[in-house]
């Protein structure tokens, strides 16, 4: 693996594990889970990063995963 | 190399997946933001949970029980609410109108978690019966955490044979602005 795809999957981890955590920020306040809140708000911070990092996860998701498949033995 | 190939569909399927589940997100969150009505709970009320009844028989059923009363612990909290504002209205509609088995069946909806209101802890909100089914609509008046009891109480009329009955009990918020 090259430096640069070893930064890559790197930087993809860090921006999944964002993702993630910010999935749950936005999700847990609109979900049965906890005592539901009325009217509700969203955190415009945990909103705008998590638009940001669906938009950087799912294309370095795609590129990553195209490469490994068209990888030559 | 079967290893990096696996590893390459995971990550494709993975890039599908976020966006799948960010989009139902996203448009989940904007359509819950900007609604000014909620389905806050539905409750379910079962007559078997509440033991036997005799024909013609009054019971109370509360939380603590006592003076007579019966106790049924889930009576307590059935209702949780965090009022994000001052001005939010509480709706209670019930399907006690299609009981046929008592003659009696009300449902004393308490305050038990109150912060900072014109209301105290044990007020009555709002008491739903037979004849009135319904109940629009209890002012939460202070931002915070509100919290009811059930009362109920039940006479039962003569029946041929023991039915299970269910109450459903859908609690809306609204809020005016």
């Amino acid at each position: 693996m090259t430096l640069k795809k070893s930064l890559l999957s790197k930087v993809f981890i860090a921006v999944l594990i964002t993702w993630f955590l910010s999935l749950l920020a936005v999700y847990i306040p609109i979900s049965n889970w906890i005592t539901p809140t009325f009217p509700l708000t969203i955190n415009n911070y945990a909103l705008t990063i998590f638009v940001a990092s669906t938009s950087i996860a799912f294309p370095m998701s795609l590129y990553l995963g195209l490469d490994k498949l068209r990888a030559k033995p | 190399m079967v290893r990096s190939k696996i590893l390459g569909l995971f990550l494709v399927l993975l890039s599908f997946s976020i966006i799948t589940v960010s989009a139902f997100v996203y448009e989940t969150a904007q359509q819950t933001v900007t609604q000014t009505v909620q389905e806050i709970a539905t409750i379910t009320l079962q007559n078997s949970a509440l033991g036997n009844i005799e024909e013609g028989e009054t019971k109370t059923y509360t939380k603590t029980g006592g003076g007579g009363d019966v106790e049924l612990a889930t009576l307590g909290d059935a209702i949780s609410l965090t009022a994000g504002k001052a001005s939010v209205y509480l709706h209670l509609d019930s399907d006690l109108d299609s009981l046929t088995d008592y003659s009696t069946y009300t449902i004393t909806v308490k305050f038990s978690q109150v912060q900072g209101s014109t209301y105290s802890v044990g007020d009555t909100a709002c008491t739903l019966t037979l004849a009135s089914p319904d109940y629009s609509s209890v002012d939460l008046d202070a931002v915070g955490a509100w919290k009811f009891d059930f009362e109920l109480t039940t006479t039962a009329s003569p029946v041929d044979a023991d039915t299970p009955t269910t109450i459903t009990i859908t609690v809306t918020a609204e809020s005016t602005s």
